[in-house]
């Protein structure tokens, strides 16, 4: 049980960590084509047309499909005052209380999210601009990352549980607990002093 | 009503449920409670019309020019031509400090990556010459902060997607009051190192031929803040086409700088679907909640309760004041902004507050909560790149600035014309 956890979790990190680097390059695709708009717009007045509706769908999919590599490093917005002061088997309680509200929340969304896409499907729905995008197939792309968040958080849940129910705080605090603000701040930083050796190369 | 409203809200907080959950549940709860129709429903095609709005494009773009540049090694060289021109000063580099924060900030939206670039080029110096660490250390924590308030700023867009403000007339607005407070900092270093000039640390020389040469240096951000902030005035480009040409910008200086690599650009990327990851479902959940509190009318209760209070409008602001420094001890200021702006913007406008000045007055106490303990993030960036000592060496030495912060509110509230009179000049 623990093991097979293990694996799918190690799974999980690897899909997500891959879904928000491609939800980046979509981002990155999004700036481009925007960029390339405006230039043509101003300087040679040739109008592509939708890459405002592409640019918001980039959002809209990059955005879920980062969602379960935020949840699996830790990276959502916790309120820590109390939390940061209690014991550790009840900080886990919390930590515990904190994926399943996050589970409950998403889930829901998902499942109302799904019937978005279904209608948008039955309908054959398409986005009223010149592009006339038939809507399934964004909404299909966003909603994916719902699911696919969904399914980690339910890997995550179990695989704390296991470390709860074996009073494992420690554990259960590196799988899913808040992280403090000294990490924060360690991570901003680690970026910031990597490109200073890299500014230095030649 | 309000009162479940309120305490369920803390009670989710106090227990550390992510701010997106707490929202979420939140909206459940109070939708179960007291919706006449199943408002859960609506939930999906909240998410979807939330989520590919094209100015909420710009928060990604904004967030990755700002990954951008914080690794094309454009703070060093600015760092060292600012200096050249500035330590003369009393309190010497800690004015090339604010300067180069102030510089930076004009070409990133966020405070954080201003304060963690900025001093991780001028920190080394801080013990080389003899700076009095604690306010050498301040003045990094607090520049940092400048990082929002002059434009371009990622905090303004979310004020302005949740209160239906113009970008283009916050960033103008929010301008003066960031050269001011700019200034002010400056003014502060000058006048505590003249009261006490060991402060300063050694007197750095330069020649004015190497000052002029160095200038070079300062023609790349100065060119991102064109590109970005010059393109949306010049009515070329929306923000969000503002920021898509930013990143353009920000990947040629790199690949100029020698910077950019797949490895660069990866971690650039992965850094910036973290934040937006973060905030998009913070931003679904206050949507969401947002539509369940108007749909049960507990939005317009809250301001008709507040109404009958019988604040005037000052004693009002006071009162927001107070709250958001409060607030701001307890929580990160971008999930700050999305849970309150909705309720307390609205009650703002029906006193007669302009939405742009008051966008501003919610930047500059922003600014204050990221230098207050006990989680001022831009306290945690300054101190763990000191690696030693002790934490309460920065909070000391970023309180002095945040009195100046108090002092910009209070010319603010006198004279709103330092926020808005730049955007009335050029929209007419």
């Amino acid at each position: 049980m623990r093991a097979a956890l293990d694996t799918a979790l190690g799974l999980a990190r690897r899909g997500s960590g891959h879904a928000a680097l491609a939800g980046g390059l979509l981002i990155l695709a999004a700036a481009v084509l925007v960029s390339v708009d405006v230039l043509l717009r101003k300087l040679a007045s040739v109008t592509l047309g939708g890459a405002d509706e592409l640019s918001g769908y980039a959002l809209a999919i990059g955005s879920t499909w980062s969602f379960a590599f935020v949840l699996l490093n830790r990276g959502n917005v916790r309120v820590d005052a109390l939390y940061q002061r209690l014991p550790q088997a009840l900080a886990a309680v919390c930590d515990m209380l904190a994926i399943l509200s996050l589970l409950v929340f998403v889930s829901l969304v998902a499942w109302h999210g799904g019937g978005v896409l279904a209608q948008s499907w039955n309908v054959g729905a398409r986005s009223n601009s010149s592009l006339a995008v038939p809507l399934a197939v964004p909404q299909a792309l966003w909603w994916a990352g719902y699911a696919w968040f969904v399914g980690c958080a339910v890997v995550l849940l179990l695989r704390g549980a296991v470390s709860f129910f074996e009073a494992d705080w420690p554990a259960v605090n590196r799988l899913m607990g808040a992280r403090s603000i000294e990490e924060e701040a360690a991570d901003e930083l680690g970026s910031a002093v990597q490109s200073l050796g890299a500014g230095r190369q030649p | 009503m309000i009162a479940t409203a309120l305490f369920t809200l803390l009670a989710l907080m106090a227990l550390a449920i992510p701010v997106a959950a707490a929202m979420g549940v939140l909206g459940l709860v109070l939708g179960n409670m007291y919706a006449m129709l199943p408002v859960s429903r609506v939930a999906g095609e909240i998410a979807w019309t939330a989520s590919n709005e094209f100015l909420l494009v710009a928060l990604p773009l904004f967030i990755l020019l700002g990954e951008l540049l914080l690794r094309s090694g454009l703070a060093e060289r600015m760092y060292e031509s600012l200096a050249r021109w500035l330590s003369w000063l009393p309190g010497g580099l800690m004015h090339s400090n604010i300067a180069a924060c102030a510089m930076f900030a004009a070409t990133s939206g966020s405070s954080v990556a201003t304060a963690a670039t900025v001093g991780t080029v001028a920190l080394p110096q801080a013990r080389r010459f003899g700076y009095n660490e604690r306010l050498f250390l301040g003045s990094l924590a607090a520049g940092g902060t400048l990082g929002i308030l002059i434009p371009p700023s990622i905090n303004m867009i979310i004020y302005a997607v949740l209160t239906n403000t113009s970008v283009p007339r916050l960033y103008l607005a929010g301008i003066v009051p960031g050269i001011l407070l700019a200034l002010g900092f400056m003014a502060l270093i000058a006048l505590a190192c003249l009261w006490r000039p060991a402060w300063g640390g050694e007197r750095i020389t330069s020649t004015l031929a190497a000052a002029f040469a160095g200038l070079v240096h300062l023609l790349p951000p100065l060119g991102v803040f064109l590109v970005v902030v010059g393109s949306i005035y010049a009515g070329v480009a929306t923000p969000t086409e503002a920021a898509s040409l930013g990143v353009m910008a920000g990947l040629g200086l790199a690949a100029w700088n020698r910077t950019l690599s797949w490895p660069m650009l990866r971690e650039a990327l992965l850094g910036t679907m973290r934040s937006t990851g973060m905030i998009m479902l913070i931003i679904v959940a206050a949507y969401f909640l947002n539509f369940v509190m108007s749909a049960i009318g507990l939005t317009t209760r809250l301001t008709d309760t507040v109404q009958t209070l019988g604040l005037s409008k000052w004693q009002m602001l006071f009162a927001v004041i107070v709250f958001y420094v409060i607030l701001g001890c307890f929580m990160e200021t971008l999930s700050m902004m999305i849970t309150t702006i909705p309720i307390i913007a609205p009650v703002m406008q029906a006193l007669g507050f302009d939405m742009v000045w008051f966008g501003i007055v919610v930047i500059v106490l922003v600014e204050t909560a990221l230098i207050t303990p006990p989680v001022g993030l831009n306290l945690f960036v300054v101190h763990n790149l000191r690696k030693s000592g002790s934490m309460n060496d920065v909070i000391i030495g970023a309180l002095p600035f945040v009195a100046a912060m108090f002092m910009l509110l209070l010319l603010l509230a006198l004279f709103p014309g330092l926020a808005l009179w730049l955007p009335s000049v050029v929209s007419q």
